[in-house]
């Protein structure tokens, strides 16, 4: 059963004693009795799969108030996940932030059945384009603006690739956008479905949005483009050599010492059918044109 | 004459404008031209080595212009990397 089916008030009645949410690959056990985090959940999940209470469970992720008396002075939300506290507390009005944040922890620490890279990815056709970059980059700005434009979210944060198939796994959570972007995406696609905003957070004014088709199936990566907002700036796209490419894959890749020689077979056979792109932009509408143009060919069905 | 330090972990893969080499154990992954590449292929072939006849053999087989000098400053960072040993001072590097 899909969380769109049950009431909110229902959902919050089960939250609070833990529930079973698909997303992604994971099967993970939620236990939350903050309205604010029940209601986030409720509307940006809302096409995420209910398990049952005897599927095996990944995370077990406790988002709650402190039982201390920070619970009611300058309140707090802490994040645990099996029995564990891996950050630090935030204000309670960041509760749900630090849910979002606390299961990337949870996914870039523990899931090393994947190769894990800090990368935006979206898929047509099951052909991805690997969007990997730094903090602040513009890569989910961008990657939203091709959700919006015939393209499926496979996760706005975290690339999966499987070293067994050597296909990407989608992990379509809300895409997490940032302080100017908020602004960016809602003019251009004013049916954007966000969910609340958070000022005054340690990266700035956050706001979640729930990405209009999201990818379910594994996908082959067919390109790697690492896109860099610049204002003012005419739309650059400039092939990167496949060297340099693997050599930044590697930078923003977390667990890639685990894997040694598969590794860098895996990547060798990537950059083979890959075309490698630096992409700078400052117009987004045209940026996407101009990766619609590159990858119409092999994204026919 | 040179020699890959650990040629059983090396592993090099040439892309067209640039490579990489691969090193098992340590896992340390370096980014390098392609006349680095080039050399570390060579050695990997021909143990032993000096700078001498890698410069010769890879200008015959490439058509390269390189010069012995830029053969032993590639030598001596490739040293300085661990990826290659001087087994004996009989060249100029």
């Amino acid at each position: 059963m899909k969380l769109i089916n049950v009431s909110e008030n229902n959902f919050s009645k089960q939250i609070k004693k833990g529930i079973n949410l698909k997303i992604g690959p994971f099967c993970i056990n939620i236990t939350s009795s903050i309205p604010e985090v029940i209601a986030n959940i409720h509307h940006l999940y809302a096409e995420h799969a209910i398990l049952d209470n005897n599927e095996f469970v990944d995370f077990y992720i406790d988002i709650n108030p402190p039982t201390n008396i920070r619970r009611w002075l300058r309140p707090q939300a802490l994040f645990s996940v099996d029995g564990h506290q891996p950050i630090e507390p935030l204000p309670l009005e960041h509760a749900y932030p630090l849910f979002e944040w606390g299961m990337n922890w949870c996914i870039a620490n523990r899931a090393h059945q994947y190769l894990i890279f800090h990368a935006a990815i979206i898929e047509k056709n099951s052909k991805a384009i690997l969007l990997p970059g730094e903090p602040g980059a513009g890569k989910s700005t961008f990657c939203t603006a091709l959700a919006h434009n015939g393209w499926s979210l496979m996760s706005d944060e975290l690339a999966l690739l499987s070293l067994a198939d050597g296909k990407v796994h989608p992990i379509p959570k809300p895409i997490s956008l940032k302080n100017e972007s908020i602004k960016v995406i809602a003019e251009l696609f004013p049916n954007a479905d966000f969910g609340k905003t958070f000022i005054n957070t340690s990266k700035g004014t956050i706001s979640h949005l729930k990405a209009p088709t999201t990818s379910q199936n594994p996908a082959q990566i067919k390109w790697i483009i690492f896109p860099k907002y610049q204002a003012k700036t005419d739309t650059q796209l400039i092939n990167k050599n496949k060297g340099e490419t693997y050599a930044l894959l590697l930078n923003n890749a977390f667990n890639h010492n685990l894997f040694g020689k598969t590794c860098f077979d895996t990547l060798n056979q990537i950059l083979e059918v890959s075309d490698t792109f630096q992409l700078t932009y400052s117009n987004t509408t045209e940026a996407v044109n101009e990766i619609n143009k590159i990858t119409a060919d092999k994204t026919q069905s | 004459m040179w020699q890959i330090t650990d040629k059983d972990q090396l592993h090099i893969k040439k892309w067209e404008n640039d490579a990489i080499i691969f090193l098992e154990g340590p896992d340390d992954t370096h980014l390098v031209d392609l006349n680095t590449a080039s050399i570390l292929e060579f050695l990997n072939i021909n143990p032993l080595s000096t700078e001498i006849d890698i410069t010769h053999q890879l200008n015959n087989k490439y058509g390269n212009t390189l010069q012995q000098n830029d053969v032993c400053n590639i030598l001596k960072t490739l040293k300085s990397l661990k990826l290659v040993e001087k087994i004996s001072e009989t060249n100029q590097c």
